[in-house]
This record gives C-alpha cells, structure tokens and sequence, in this order.
C-alpha cells in the first residue's frame, strides 16, 4: 500500500484504512457540466444561477411588479364619477336631476345640446361644470385616484363655464379648444367657441393660457377674459364683460349654476 | 484499457467506472493523450471524465468546502485547457494536472478569502461532507471510525492533509507528489510520515474519546 507500511503503528495503520474506505465528495452536475464546457472551450462559461437563485431573484421583482400594477389599476380607477345634476329641456323648463333631456344628448363623452337646452355635471363636492345650449363639449374622464388625474374639457363649440367652489380642484383641469388650452388653478371659470375664436373667461382664481402650435403662453389676470383667433391673429386680452360677469358671479355665490 | 475513438466519448466513459478510493482508473493511454494534446473534442472529453472527479474529489477533501472545490476544480480544467500542449503522451498527465490543482490550492491558500473562511468551523464542513454524500458515504458516515478518521483529517495542518490524500486518494508516489509540491522526495517522505503519525494520534484520541456502540 505505501513506502512506508511496515514503520505504521495500530492506529496509523487504522487510520489510513478508515481513510482508504473513504469517498470522496462527489461533484454537483451543474458545476461538473460548467467545468466541462470551460475546458472544452477554454471559455469561462457564466455561473447558471440555480432554480432557488432564480426563483429568489424573480419574487421580489414579479413581487414589485405586481404591486405597481395594482397600484397603477387601483390608482388610476376614479374616486368618482359625473352625475347629471340638472337639464334644462329645449323648451327652457329646468327638470332638475335625470336623463339627458330632448334636445341634449350623450355621446359617449361627447355632450350635444341643441338651441334652448343645458346640461350641468357634477364630480363629487368638488367640480360643477354647465354645458349650455347649441355646444358640442367632451367631457372628461374622472380623475384617477393617483394617476391620470388630469381632467381635459375640450370645447369643440359653444361654451361650457363651472365652479370648484370656494377652493380650487386638487387634480389638473384644463379646459381646450383647437386654438387653445388653459390651466385652471382658479375656482370659476367659463370657456366657449365661436367660428372665429376660443374664448377663456377667468372670474376668480388663475388660469395659463397656452396658444396651440405656438410658443405663446400667458397668466389670465383675474376678472379678464382672452380671445385667442381661428385665423391667428393677435391674441385679444381684455375685461370680462357685463353678462359674463353676471353669469359666473352668480355661479360663484350660489355655488351652484343658475339658469339663465 | 484500450480506448478506442470510434466510438463515442460517452460509451468509452461508461467503460471507465469512477473510481472510489484506492482504485484509480488506470492512466489514460498515449493515443488518447497525443489527440488531447492536438485538442479533439472527443479526447477532451475522455481526459475531463478521467480526471474531473478526481480533481473535485481530492479539493474538496483538502479544502474541506464543497462550493470552493467546485470553483477551484472549474478554474484547474481552464488552466489546463490553456496548456494541453504540454502534456506529454508518453507520461502519466496525472501529476501535472495535480500540480496546476495544487498551484490553484496554493493560491487559494494565500488569499486573503482563505484566511477568513479558515476561522469558521471546521466540523461544519467536515459535517457537510459526511451527510451529503451517496448511499455508501452515508452508510460509512454512520460507521465511528469513517467520522473519526473524516474529524482526524479536519484537524491535520492543510501540508499534512495534502500529502495524505495524494498518496492515499490518489495513489501517486513519491516522484509524483514531490513533483506536485515542488519539494525534494525525502521531504515527501518526511512530511508524509509525519502525517501519518499525526493522523494515527488524532483518531486514537478520538476513538479513544467516543462512547462505543456495541455491535
């Protein structure tokens, strides 16, 4: 067995062959397999992570993700929805809460009112907004509960004015036409479309106003409205006049819309 | 063994039956090693059979950790790949492939990563050998004298424990491991008989220590 066999005492010679009973370890397949390509290629060949490895690296992502995603759905749902809070039918009789009346329609977000006929919405305690005869208006999406929060009015004619009462929104709302688009931070406001131009009336609060396709942009003071040109001419800024004024100063005392 | 190319690798594996200790497969023959040498596939893969278990077998033993005997034996069969024109076809490949395995080992041994995982336990290691082997590792890991001789082996100094297993689980000589270890033959011996006897002191102590089981 060895050189030195005959110079082993008892235990020496015990010892080895418990020793030569032995095994050696065996080698996983994973690290045998990496090995071999190593040497076959002369390339070191990246460590395999094994399953557990992936799985613990996996968890905590598919974890993450799928939190977001439920963040992201449950953020984006609105805390509330627009409910109709009064018509006016196209004979001029307010019939108070319900369906669309003749003479006003939905469709889908788009809000058709024909001559004589108003439509008012509201969004929990926080936003009222009236759509008044002969305009064509889209209504918004409610507002996310985290996300996608802005609410974008677009007034492709007539004229559509509102409230937030006493305190402005806590969520974006801009109110856009095809010439123009302007940043309510203000609490009553009023925009409507002519054939020949958009305008923005800004009652109480601010309101920026950004001219479509053009680097123009400006704060509306308070009490002024802006006349912004299909054809682009030059902006037109200027005090709101009389029935405006009387318009959104009743809105903002009753808090409430009034028919005209 | 005659070793034939014709037939595939894998077949001429299953030949070689894996050796337990104190039976080492029989060297690999010379045209075998000259198409090693010339880097046939097919010759890669019989030499990596021939040796790779060996290689994992005796550093894990050593180094008593069974991750770090797979990174070692992984970074021994690339240094070996970079130098297969070395091999000569006439000579047994084994004590060259223990010397890079060693030089790696020696490496290891001088990091500073050693130093650190030489404070933790050693029976931790030498625990996690016993209880993952195969069936015949367990079985012996249940015999006292198999855990007497794995605990007296723990406790040898790493030169101790090296020469051992080069003689006892590899079955080199003298001229082979003094090659390995890049010392004279007398201090082979020396060293080896000094081992010896430190390693019959331990397991006398240890035996001696063990409560008996009665047959």
């Amino acid at each position: 067995m060895s050189e030195n066999e005959k110079q082993y005492t008892q235990d020496e010679r015990q010892a080895l062959e418990a020793l030569s009973a032995l095994r050696p370890a065996a080698p996983s397949e994973d690290a045998k397999a990496r090995a071999r390509a190593a040497f076959l290629s002369g390339e070191e060949t990246p460590e395999l992570p094994k399953r557990g490895a992936i799985v613990a690296m996996w968890l905590p992502l598919a974890a993450a993700a799928a939190i977001l995603v439920t963040l992201f759905l449950y953020g984006t749902r609105p805390t509330e929805s627009w409910k109709i809070s009064a018509v006016v039918d196209a004979d001029g009789i307010e019939l108070g809460t319900g369906e669309l009346s003749v003479g006003a329609e939905q469709q889908g977000g788009l809000i058709v009112t024909g001559p004589g006929a108003e439509v008012e919405f509201v969004l929990g305690e926080s936003l009222r907004v009236r759509v008044i005869e002969n305009s064509r208006v889209r209504l918004p999406d409610a507002p996310g509960r985290w996300f996608e929060r802005d609410t974008k009015f677009f007034v492709e004619a007539g004229e559509v004015f509102g409230t937030s009462g006493g305190s402005s929104p806590d969520f974006p709302v801009i109110l856009a036409t095809p010439e123009a688009e302007a940043l309510l931070t203000g609490t009553t406001f009023a925009a409507f479309r002519t054939p020949t131009y958009t305008c923005f009336c800004l009652f109480e609060g601010g309101m920026d106003i950004t001219v479509v396709d053009t680097a123009f942009s400006l704060p509306l003071p308070v009490g002024n409205r802006i006349l912004v040109f299909i054809d682009g001419s030059p902006v037109d800024v200027g005090p709101l006049d009389a029935r405006e004024t009387m318009k959104l100063q009743m809105m903002q005392d009753a808090g409430k819309p009034s028919v005209e | 063994m005659i070793v034939r190319l014709t037939r595939s690798p894998y077949e001429m594996i299953a030949m070689v039956p894996l050796s337990p200790i104190g039976t080492i497969a029989p060297r690999l023959e010379e045209a075998v090693l000259r198409r090693v040498q010339n880097r046939e596939p097919a010759a890669m893969e019989i030499f990596f059979e021939h040796f790779y278990d060996r290689v994992y077998g005796y550093v894990a033993s050593l180094l008593r950790d069974r991750t770090l005997a797979e990174d070692i034996a992984h970074e021994a069969f690339l240094r070996l790949h970079k130098s297969l024109e070395k091999i000569d076809p006439s000579r047994d490949p084994a004590p060259w492939v223990f010397t890079v395995v060693s030089n790696i080992v020696r490496d290891h041994w001088r990091s500073k990563t050693h130093r650190v995982s030489k404070d933790s336990s050693e029976l931790s290691e030498i625990e996690e050998l016993v209880s993952s082997g195969d069936g015949q590792l367990e079985e012996l890991a249940r015999d006292e004298s198999a855990k007497a001789v794995r605990q007296a082996l723990g406790e040898l100094e790493a030169d101790d424990r090296e020469v051992i297993l080069l003689r006892t689980y590899q079955e080199m000589d003298t001229p082979q491991i003094s090659e390995i270890l890049g010392i004279k033959p007398d201090a082979v011996r020396q060293r080896h008989s000094r081992a010896v006897k430190r390693l019959g002191e331990i397991y006398k102590r240890i035996m001696d220590d063990e409560p008996r089981v009665k047959a």
